[in-house]
């Protein structure tokens, strides 16, 4: 008679623990959430994403798989009012549950809008939650569009200069060039959702950088490394993003030029005097079915060239099997405002204050999160919980520019040297790991799935005309 | 709740559900044998999905808002209530059990021995099927009787005193995921509020939906709530069949809301305004005009800014999860054995049971022998406005399954009942002098 409830507290066995865990905060990410649960229910991609905001009305309205309303005694689900404050308050509030929580993952990737109450306050609240226990933390945050005014700037700087002391990566997307660069009068309603576009891809881009066994594997040290807090500085970065994604023609084929010239359009990159101000890229590409190594040279090579000469440039490439016949490639370019160095002693500087932190904190076993100089042989081992998602691979900056074409899958590799900052000059010999050339295997990359429904193997809580395939049209 | 002592016996029942909580009051005619619903508390239930508490404090405000609201309205101090709660992880399971009636049970001095079932035998089977190794992580809610069988087979609504060499009853039995039913009951108990009895949602809800003879003859109830959709069926004399599904009318929004996210991605739906088109455009079955109708949608956040869009995708995409759900039913039952023989009415009841059309599609998806219908007004004394709400079924039929188990209390208790005459009499004789 009972054949297909799901039980999640007796008949499954305990989730597995999550690697990277995406947050939406605030209204401005639980709608990035939205845009990537779109690509998960239609089998595009697998996330682990979570809603989080104070405001009822958005949380029952996310479609994200994970929701929670953030309650506090004066916010009444009605949201913070742009109140950082009462986000931060929030946050100390929900402390216990959030403790909890975040406890199941490694790494958290929060996506907001640093000038809003909760995006600000409670982004800046969970941040030193997950730093008081070594989560690691990239806060993606979009900064306020300029018709917006000073006071919402003025907020979202104030959030920014807390991100920087407790966040492990900051990377702030501005919102104000994309109504700049598009050629169609656009409301501000259709500006914010192409940004919500392309900030989901960015936030996927980043995710899929952070997983194991692509291509060119980076890790979360690479991460840092482009956003500048590897080598102890607290750079604050500032980044562009533009994202595309192409079938192949009838032929089989992808045009590689096409594509180039597509992604360095993209709203957000077609800032004039761009290239002036960013200092290095990040190029992500995932792709799914074939795509021979030779075309993927083409397709960098050609992106390059669309780029200022010697750019340095950092490159992911993980195959999707999930993904049909598609390519999907994102760009980030970085300015960083603060000054790199190369002094591994300033690292300390920017710890939290012990006498600050929590008790539990002095318990736990020492972490790569207090960003040891690798040469340093003083420095604290990571902790066995995350040694198994530590990627050997050098940090970023060693692979600058990595790609020519005789020297693609010749190269040697060479992991002493992983003090090079942004200030030596980009070798023109570059390297790649070999034996770490394996297809990336989605399937690894558990997720939870405690609250779906499912019967004959479909997932009902997936709408019925999606998987049904009942075309649907609105516009009369 | 049930004041023995006092001069109003009251009964109060509470239904948490995944979208809302209902209390409802009613005092019990104990003489008469009738109910009188005094009112209601409503409160919109937060942090609750498919039947599963999320956050207990949230859970227990939303209950202590709808018990504050109901004694407001009555003027009743709530200590007891009878608890209908529903969620996918409540199991149930059909068991057929049977014990010998031993010669030595019964001597008489010089008369002919024949074995004869006394109470304590019937007492000793239901504590048997009582006994049953329920499924992991649960516990017993309700064993229902369906019927006693003698040794020949044939089916005893009273068997004591029947003589029969062997005692057989056939058992439904409802077990509830214990953590679940556990974190509710702290959640009411953190009120001050007793639990006089924990009942399922699909055993519940029957009560108030089939008459006493359809609950013996034949009846299916779908109980279409916000969070889950609940399936009893009543045959060969009580309950043969009861299934929760996960699915339900916030299923409904939420498709709605992605609907619109992804092909109206510039209107900023909001579950409040998705909530709005189900109820005022989504059906389940349509005629032509309603086909080509286009119909315009204001903006949440501003005013002036609307939209004008098809009706007809909102009710493709209401009907397609509706017809899933229906044939989700039917593939359920058709499983079961007594599904070949059973003719009968089938009800909807619960919130979504107000979508135009449902009984249009449901027939077009059961078989003739079935008949799909709405649910009718329930016989209660008092607001027979609230009566016409199938979304109150549920808690409704927790009513009418309290009072029928106070019923039997006060008949097994003389003394109470001697007690109530008097007061009776002398309420009676005040009037009077």
């Amino acid at each position: 008679m009972i054949d297909f409830v799901r039980d999640p507290h007796s008949t499954t066995p305990p989730p597995p623990l999550h690697s990277t865990r995406i947050v939406g905060i605030g209204r401005a990410g639980v709608e990035i959430i939205d845009c990537l649960q779109l690509q998960t229910i239609r089998n595009k991609a697998t996330f682990d994403l979570t809603a989080l905001d104070t405001h009822e009305q958005t949380i029952k309205a996310t479609i994200a798989e994970k929701k929670h309303l953030l309650t506090a005694p004066d916010v009444h689900g009605l949201g913070c009012n742009g109140d950082i404050e009462k986000g931060l308050s929030v946050a100390r509030i929900n402390e216990p549950f959030l403790r909890q929580w975040i406890q199941e993952s490694e790494t958290v990737i929060l996506v907001s809008g640093l000038a809003g109450g909760t995006g600000g306050g409670f982004t800046a609240g969970l941040t030193t939650i997950a730093r008081k226990h070594n989560i690691k933390t990239i806060v993606i945050g979009v900064l306020p569009h300029t018709i917006e005014g000073k006071k919402t700037k003025d907020r979202a700087e104030k959030v920014l200069e807390f991100l920087r002391e407790y966040a492990d990566c900051v990377i702030a997307i501005p919102s104000s060039p994309l109504d700049i660069n598009t050629k169609i009068k656009q409301s501000l309603e259709q500006i914010f959702y192409s940004l919500d576009k392309e900030i989901a891809r960015a936030v996927e881009a980043i995710e899929r950088l952070l997983r194991p066994h692509a291509l060119t594997p980076r890790d979360f040290s690479d991460l840092r490394s482009l956003f500048g807090k590897l080598h102890g500085t607290t750079a604050y970065e500032n980044c562009w993003v533009g994202s595309i994604e192409r079938k192949k023609d009838e032929h089989g084929f992808y045009n590689e030029d096409e594509i180039a010239s597509a992604l360095i359009e993209r709203p957000l990159l077609s800032q004039p005097n761009l290239f002036d101000q960013v200092q290095q890229g990040l190029l992500c590409i995932t792709f799914g079915g074939d795509y021979p190594f030779s075309q993927q040279n083409d397709l960098i090579k050609q992106i390059q060239e669309k780029l200022p000469p010697a750019f340095p440039l950092a490159i992911q490439i993980a195959h999707d099997p999930k993904l049909p016949e598609e390519l999907r490639i994102t760009l980030f370019l970085v300015k960083t405002t603060a000054p790199l160095k190369k002094n591994p002693t300033k690292t300390q500087k920017n710890q939290p204050d012990p006498q600050n932190e929590s008790p539990t904190k002095k318990n736990l076993p020492p972490s790569d999160t207090q960003y040891p100089n690798p040469k340093n042989n003083n420095s604290p081992q990571p902790s066995k919980r995350r040694a198994s998602s530590i990627n050997p691979t050098p940090p970023l900056l060693k692979q600058i520019n990595p790609i020519e074409q005789e020297t693609f899958l010749s190269s040697v590799v060479t992991n002493d040297s992983t003090s090079t900052t942004l200030e030596d000059p980009p070798s023109p010999t570059h390297s790649l790991k070999l034996e770490q050339l394996e297809l990336a295997n989605e399937a690894l990359i558990g997720s939870e799935r405690s609250f779906h429904t499912y019967y004959n193997n479909q997932n009902l809580d997936i709408p019925t005309y999606i998987r049904r395939k009942i075309k649907i049209e609105f516009t009369p | 709740m049930f004041f023995i002592q006092s001069s109003r016996p009251i009964i109060v029942a509470l239904d948490v559900g995944t979208r809302k909580v209902v209390a409802a009051i009613a005092e019990c005619r104990l003489e008469e044998g009738s109910l009188r619903l005094l009112g209601l508390g409503e409160h919109p239930m937060y942090q609750m999905c498919k039947g599963q508490i999320l956050d207990i404090k949230m859970v227990t405000q939303c209950i202590r808002e709808a018990l504050f609201e109901a004694e407001t309205a009555t003027d009743v101090a709530i200590r007891e209530v009878y608890l209908a709660f529903s969620n996918p992880l409540t199991q149930s399971l059909n068991a057929n059990v049977s014990i010998p009636i031993l010669s030595h049970d019964r001597r008489r001095q010089n008369e002919t021995f024949l074995p004869e079932i006394l109470p304590q035998h019937v007492s000793q089977l239901n504590q048997k099927a009582r006994e049953l190794t329920p499924p992991k992580d649960t516990r017993l809610l309700h064993d229902v009787v369906r019927s006693y069988y003698n040794d020949n087979g044939a089916a005893v609504p009273r068997p004591v005193g029947l003589n029969s060499k062997k005692l057989s009853g056939a058992f439904h039995l409802i077990y509830a995921n214990e953590l679940q039913a556990d974190t509710l009951v702290r959640a009411v108990q953190s009120l001050d509020v007793e639990i006089t009895k924990l009942v399922a949602g699909t055993y519940a809800t029957p009560f108030a939906v089939l008459t006493q003879q359809e609950r013996k003859e034949g009846g299916i109830v779908v109980n279409l709530g916000g969070g889950v959709t609940e399936v009893s069926v009543f045959m060969d004399g009580g309950m043969i069949y009861s299934h929760v599904l996960g699915i339900g009318g916030d299923t409904l929004t939420q498709d709605i809301i992605l609907a619109f996210k992804e092909h109206l991605p510039r209107f900023p739906i909001n579950y409040a305004l998705a909530e709005e088109i189900k109820k005022q455009y989504g059906a389940a079955a349509w005629n032509s005009a309603e086909e080509k109708q286009i119909i315009t949608l204001r903006n949440p956040n501003d005013a002036q800014h609307t939209i004008k869009i098809k009706r007809l995708p909102i009710m493709q995409i209401t009907q397609a999860r509706m017809a899933e759900t229906l044939e989700i039913i039917l593939d359920l039952l058709q499983k079961e054995h007594f599904w070949p023989r059973f003719s009968g009415p089938l009800y909807f009841s619960g919130g979504s049971s107000k979508l135009p059309g449902i009984s249009e599609l449901a027939s077009k998806i059961f078989p003739e022998r079935i008949q799909p219908q709405l649910c009718r007004p329930l016989p209660f004394d008092g607001d027979q406005k609230l009566m016409h709400r199938p979304e109150l079924a549920t808690v409704f039929g927790t009513l009418a399954y309290a009072h029928r188990n106070e019923m039997r209390i006060y008949a097994r208790r003389p003394l109470v009942r001697i007690r109530h005459s008097l007061k009776k009499m002398w309420a009676d004789m005040k009037l009077f002098f």
